[in-house]
């Protein structure tokens, strides 16, 4: 008995170091997934905003193309990970709506040093639907 | 010799004879004295060889213990108060210890063995139970009898039943004595025996280590537990701080005609989504015109209030740009 001196204090230790290291991989994931959502969400509108004011399609492409850069930029994001999604099968007639997908990939596998790990995503999404301006300018 | 000096002389001779048997008397009488001070393990145990009278037969004394005898072989143990004993110059002395007859009886009790106790003309033979403080209890064929100590005669246990291993095991405290082991009551004995045999009593030294390896097994799980909520709480921030640098800087963007208003945009647009998150909150917004487009440019830097178990603000930045293109005229 006299060995097992101290033997509940080093099991708690090694246990917690255990139950630690999954606790902030799952904290840094879910920090992960709350950045991207709010880039996300940012980016989707400000892209819409940029698109319904654009010249013609093209335009809007660039604009949104431009807007959702900044926007995952800003939240210290890789803005070559994003994929952007917009339908403008209305060709940005005055009132018709314009819907743009955003989507972003968090990494599972994090490494606290290394950063992203190849492995499974989970594709964080954001939606608008902005209708062009009646009577906006585009000039 | 002149007659008077030959009376004298027979007195002087006579006064030192009466002087010298006075003087044998008091010397005996204070040896008797010392000698009568003595109690019956003193005068038992002065090296001489001992023997006890048992069933009409004289068997030698192996051990002498504080208020009892043990007789070889048998082993037989015999209470001074009942021991008829005959001290002889002769033999071997017989070995000395301090252990009572109780602790002697409780140090086998604990292995139950097969006993034989005599009390007045009457045999007893049976397993030794247990043994009370001023009885012992001997289990037969379902039923258990009870002995009193004052009354038995003496104890003999079975010859495997060594009494060097008894005596061995006090010696090296192998054993709860009668301090630590409560054995005045017979409904205790369940209780007393589940202690014992977990071990509990038996881990000398330990006493409230369990607790002591408590307090730090929860200070530490606690510190685990509000470190991570510190954290979690940090990273949090972290985000709504950029977030709220990006909304800053697109209001400043869009509504910010001249630099002091897109300035006060984006600060009152920041604080208002960073609510009480950041203190210190310093909001830098620079806006810039580059080719067609007009940029702004917003630095956020605040700190994280210090709360649970690190006491440290925890800084926080954030830089945020908004690109518009300037719609042509």
């Amino acid at each position: 008995m006299n060995a097992q001196r101290g033997q509940a204090l080093m099991e708690t230790i090694l246990l917690g170091l255990l139950l630690l290291v999954p606790l902030m991989w799952a904290l840094s994931v879910l920090a992960d997934l709350h950045r991207v959502s709010l880039a996300a969400t940012s980016a989707a509108r400000d892209a819409s905003i940029e698109a319904v004011a654009a010249r013609d399609p093209a335009d809007a492409l660039r604009a949104m193309d431009r807007a959702v850069a900044r926007a995952f930029e800003s939240h210290r994001l890789d803005p070559r990970l994003v994929r952007v999604r917009a339908d403008m099968s209305q060709r940005l007639q005055r009132g018709s709506a314009l819907s743009i997908e955003v989507t972003f990939p968090v990494t599972v596998l994090q490494a606290p040093l290394l950063g992203r790990v190849a492995g499974p995503s989970i594709w964080v999404e954001a939606r608008r639907v902005a209708r062009v301006p009646l009577y906006g300018s585009r000039d | 010799m002149d007659p008077l000096e030959q009376v004298l002389s027979e007195l002087d001779a006579a006064f030192g004879s009466a002087l010298e048997r006075q003087e044998s008397d008091a010397a005996d009488d204070l040896a008797l004295s010392l000698k009568q001070d003595s109690d019956l393990f003193q005068t038992i145990a002065d090296g001489s060889a001992i023997a006890v009278l048992i069933e009409g037969e004289c068997r030698p004394v192996g051990t002498i213990g504080a208020d009892h005898v043990v007789v070889e072989p048998g082993p037989c143990l015999v209470p001074l108060s009942c021991a008829l004993m005959l001290k002889s110059t002769t033999g071997q002395a017989p070995r000395l210890t301090s252990i009572t007859l109780l602790e002697a009886l409780r140090a086998r009790a604990r292995r139950g063995p097969t006993v034989t106790c005599a009390i007045g003309d009457a045999e007893v033979v049976g397993r030794l139970a247990m043994c009370g403080r001023d009885h012992v209890v001997v289990a037969r064929s379902g039923e258990q009898l009870i002995v009193p100590l004052s009354t038995m005669l003496w104890i003999r246990f079975s010859p495997e039943d060594s009494t060097d291993l008894a005596y061995d095991q006090r010696a090296g405290r192998g054993y709860l004595d009668s301090r630590t082991r409560s054995t005045s009551c017979d409904r205790f004995g369940r209780a007393v025996d589940g202690v014992r045999n977990r071990g509990v009593l038996n881990t000398s030294g330990q006493h409230g280590s369990s607790t002591v390896e408590s307090v730090f097994s929860i200070v530490f799980l606690l510190l685990l537990v509000l470190g991570s909520i510190e954290i979690s709480f940090a990273l949090y921030s972290r985000n709504v701080v950029m977030t709220s640098a990006h909304e800053g800087a697109r209001a400043a963007l869009e509504i910010g005609t001249d630099p002091e208003t897109a300035n006060a945009l984006a600060t009152r647009t920041i604080r208002k989504a960073a609510g009480n998150l950041v203190r210190d909150l310093r909001v830098q917004t620079r806006s810039e015109l580059v080719g067609s487009f007009r940029r702004v440019r917003v630095v956020v830097t605040g700190r994280m209030a210090p709360f649970g178990p690190v006491p440290i603000p925890i800084p926080l930045s954030a830089t945020a740009t908004a690109v518009q293109e300037i719609p042509r005229r």
